[in-house]
């Protein structure tokens, strides 16, 4: 089983999407590193960040610049990532090493619970690290250890957890990877709050129908209005994100009894 | 033994590749799989394979009910995994998978690249090599593990001469070591040197079955050694640097092997010039259209 978890990680390591993630995070380390510092006032609070030789005041920095960059990158990131899942999610399936793999030892289950580990494995060490990285710099340039990233990572990798297994399924029944990312996005982002506003207004047939399908979706507008919310309130809503678990396993569950019936004969 | 019980495999849009197979595959024997493109003969292995699951019917082995208990190796057709993993991370890949311990699993690699000749290309990336070379590598992949039964699909196709002979050879071995050696191929010749027992189908269904020696007429092959040997039982013919002979029917080829083996002369190449597998083959077909 760690043969196949540690194949996956490795086939998601050597992922050009992936790497492009990885050169992004590096620069932006490289940056907080290299060229930005703070500089304080007598009583001890920063009064002004310099970034890349320019020096701007801490107030505009903090609660302009900042939300903005902040959003911006965790944008970028997030749409690099989910397609990514496409692209990973539809080689896992499409993957002609599983004839050979199914023929050994290897269930129809692991092997999909290997493939699924080994991405999303990838993504929380991925975010493990440049989180402890950020906070690390933060620490060393201001000697206060700041929190926020761990639970800014966290709460985004749960959100992504939810939208891996929405990918996964669309992976395994579509084939394709540009509409399995695409709906990735469509699906619980756009479409799970378009319902919840049209459900009060439709008649009681379609209202059933639409509240079935709002159900069905895991809550991820909430948890990423969650992610967000941090930056300015520090408020950290758990209920609302452990909330998704019980999605993850409903639809791991659904493309694992798919994958159980289907002929590998690719 | 196998027993195939009325399989039917029926595809997405009614496309039929297998239609009531009934049939008992005997262990211990090298099987050839025999049809025209699109007679089911792949779909028939993944069946085996537990990749494809049937419409109807049922595979049972050697009476257990349960094919998963069985050891199975298998050498896809078309044999390319993955352009960009390297010969030997793919080899220690699924020799992990099967279980080999390390040590055993590394000497293992060694020997059969360098009996494949393909030892200097293992770091390469799969991408890189030729066809032939990857269906070496899907080969090497396939006897890395300790089956009851190897299903072989198309394993000589790309191959060059002398690795065809080596083929054979590995092929001969495990049938003695007691494995059943299933192959699809569409190389009839090459097969009437080597299968115990011919299936035939043809689109989806069983046509015909039968053990080679139930086989009528003879086949002739012509066998190019490196050098003349010292004796006066055949008659050789010069050709460029090496030497020919013609031999007449499977059991004299198999003597003539051993003869020329016995003499440390280098065998290379062995071409059938009539065979009566193909005769057989094709009357049946014929019978079909």
């Amino acid at each position: 089983m760690n043969t196949l978890i540690k194949y996956t990680f490795r086939n998601v390591f050597y992922n050009p999407l992936v790497n492009i993630l990885n050169c992004l995070q590096l620069i932006i380390i490289i940056i907080c590193t290299f060229f930005l510092n703070f500089i304080y006032d007598s009583s001890g609070q920063i009064a002004i960040v310099k970034i890349f030789g320019s020096n701007i005041l801490a107030n505009i920095f903090f609660n302009e610049i900042l939300p903005t960059l902040s959003y911006l990158l965790i944008f970028v990131i997030l749409i690099i990532i989910i397609i990514s899942f496409g692209n990973l999610y539809t080689r896992l399936y499409n993957n002609p090493f599983n004839k050979l793999i199914l023929i050994s030892n290897i269930s129809r289950v692991k092997l999909i619970l290997c493939g699924f580990s080994g991405i999303n494995l990838y993504f929380l060490i991925n975010f493990a690290f440049f989180s402890t990285a950020l906070s690390l710099i933060i620490y060393f340039k201001t000697d206060d250890f700041i929190t926020e990233a761990f639970i800014l990572f966290t709460n985004l990798f749960l959100f992504l957890l939810s939208l891996s297994v929405i990918i996964n399924l669309f992976g395994f029944l579509l084939k394709n990877e540009s509409i399995s990312s695409l709906i990735g996005i469509l699906f619980p982002v756009l479409i799970s709050p378009y319902i919840s506003k049209v459900v009060n207004n439709a008649d009681p047939f379609l209202e059933k129908i639409l509240l079935a399908i709002y159900y069905l979706i895991p809550p991820l507008t909430i948890e990423l209005d969650n992610s967000l919310k941090i930056y300015d309130t520090h408020i950290y809503n758990m209920d609302k994100i452990l909330l998704t678990i019980p999605y993850i396993f409903f639809y791991l569950l659904i493309v694992l009894y798919l994958f159980k019936k289907v002929d590998i004969n690719d | 033994m196998i027993r195939i019980k009325n399989l039917t495999k029926i595809y997405k849009k009614n496309i039929i590749a297998l239609r009531n197979i009934t049939i008992d595959l005997p262990n211990n024997n090298i099987i050839a799989i025999l049809g025209l493109n699109g007679a089911g003969k792949s779909t028939l292995m993944k069946i085996l394979l537990g990749l494809v699951k049937p419409t109807s019917g049922y595979v049972n082995i050697n009476d257990s009910g349960e094919v998963s208990k069985f050891k199975f190796s298998y050498l896809p057709e078309n044999f390319l995994m993955d352009k960009n993993i390297k010969v030997i991370d793919f080899l220690q890949f699924f020799g992990k998978l099967y279980g080999i311990e390390k040590n055993k699993l590394n000497i293992s690699i060694e020997q059969y690249l360098h009996l494949f000749e393909i030892y200097d290309f293992r770091n390469k990336k799969m991408g890189d090599l030729s066809k032939g070379m990857n269906i070496k590598v899907g080969l090497i992949q396939a006897l890395l593990k300790k089956a009851d039964y190897y299903l072989l699909d198309e394993p000589t196709e790309g191959l060059d001469p002398i690795s065809r002979l080596k083929m054979r050879e590995i092929i001969f071995k495990l049938k003695s070591e007691g494995s059943t050696v299933i192959i699809n191929s569409h190389i009839l010749a090459e097969l009437e040197l080597f299968a115990d027992f011919y299936v035939i189908l043809h689109k989806g269904e069983l046509i015909d079955y039968k053990f080679s020696k139930d086989l009528s007429g003879q086949a002739k092959y012509e066998v190019e050694i490196s050098e003349l040997p010292k004796d006066n039982y055949f008659n050789y013919m010069k050709k460029d640097s090496s030497w020919i002979c013609n031999i007449n029917g499977i059991e004299n080829l198999k003597d003539f092997i051993t003869h020329i083996d016995s003499m440390s002369i280098k065998i290379l190449n062995i071409k059938p010039i009539t065979s009566s597998l193909e005769e057989y083959f094709n009357s049946l077909i014929q019978k079909q259209i």
